[in-house]
């Protein structure tokens, strides 16, 4: 073996080690956990899920003395299907609530998020509905769970989608 | 030149060889994916274990208050065996077949061995006694806290997310 061929061959070897080695972080930094900034990106995760919990008190909270209140917010903070499923969703209560004169708030007990991605995420809510009846003050509270979908829009958030479990 | 590439390739081999192994490294140290992997473990470990506390088939109690203290630990591991304990012939008696599913879970706080994950779960409860009827739906949220005790999360206390609590 002249030194020529220990050269080649200690090159060879080391080039494939260190090719391994990209390949193993690549493959490290780009499964399905890593692109997920859910929790790990604190400040974006606690920013979603501030925005999306102030959202959801706007748009599921009715006063029959002021209908148009809900809409209007519906309108500016949800896009894409969430507008259908928000329709969806108030269309009986509205009925309801035309005759019985409600008043309905909205307090989120728990948010959190299972998914971060670049400027979409995917959140798990609880929340509790208080529906009041104007006539008499009789309250009654309804327990929600909700997976909500949002989308980043400038510097806002926006919910996208919304699915009652 | 002619006579240099071998060297060159070599200069260029040890440079390849030892920015991966530094990239290497830094990626087993990064506390981003380990943090991003802790959330996943935990949310799999939740689902699983929030499941069986809600599970329990009158046919085989033992299985099930098993599979309960092997889901739990600390105090709530202990209120549980004592429970069973207690409770084993009353669950026997009642001829429940309760079946639980976590329908979607999300971590609310993580840190290193511990952990808070909210979880929203629908049981299904079938009557022994009247095997042809329906079984019962029952939709129900939960927070439950987790902590890491040999390399596996465990429930250390698991509680309804009551309505008007905030």
């Amino acid at each position: 073996m002249t030194r020529r061929t220990i050269v080649v061959a200690l090159a060879v070897v080391a080039l494939v080690g260190g090719l391994v080695a990209w390949g193993a972080v690549w493959q490290e930094r780009s499964t399905d956990a890593a692109r997920n900034g859910a929790v790990v990106d604190v400040t974006d995760s606690g920013t979603v899920q501030r925005e999306v919990s102030t959202i959801l008190t706007r748009v599921l909270a009715y006063d029959a003395g002021s209908p148009d209140q809900t809409r209007a917010a519906a309108e500016e903070l949800l896009v894409g299907t969430a507008r259908d499923e928000h329709e969806t969703l108030f269309a009986s209560l509205l009925e309801r609530a035309k005759d019985q004169q409600l008043v309905m708030d909205v307090e989120v007990q728990a948010a959190a998020v299972q998914e971060l991605r670049g400027d979409e995420a995917t959140l798990l809510v609880f929340l509790d509905q208080t529906s009041r009846r104007a006539t008499d003050q009789e309250a009654s509270v309804a327990a929600a769970q909700l997976v909500v979908d949002a989308r980043r829009d400038g510097d806002t958030w926006k919910v996208s989608g919304l699915r009652v479990l | 030149m002619r006579r240099r590439w071998p060297v060159l390739l070599l200069v260029l081999g040890a440079l390849v060889l030892v920015t991966g192994l530094v990239a290497w490294r830094a990626t087993a140290g990064d506390e981003r994916l380990e943090r991003a992997q802790a959330r996943d473990e935990v949310v799999a470990a939740a689902t699983k274990h929030v499941a069986t506390l809600n599970s329990l088939d009158y046919r085989d109690v033992d299985a099930g208050l098993e599979a309960w203290a092997d889901a739990s630990t600390g105090t709530l591991h202990d209120q549980l065996v004592q429970a069973g304990e207690q409770d084993r012939q009353l669950l026997l008696d009642q001829q429940k077949i309760s079946t639980a599913e976590v329908l979607e879970a999300a971590v609310l706080e993580l840190d290193d061995d511990s952990a808070t994950v909210i979880a929203a779960v629908e049981v299904s409860i079938a009557d022994g006694a009247t095997p042809d009827a329906e079984p019962e739906l029952k939709r129900n949220r939960f927070s439950a806290q987790l902590v890491r005790t040999d390399g596996r999360w465990l429930l250390e206390d698991l509680g309804q997310v009551a309505v008007g609590a905030a």
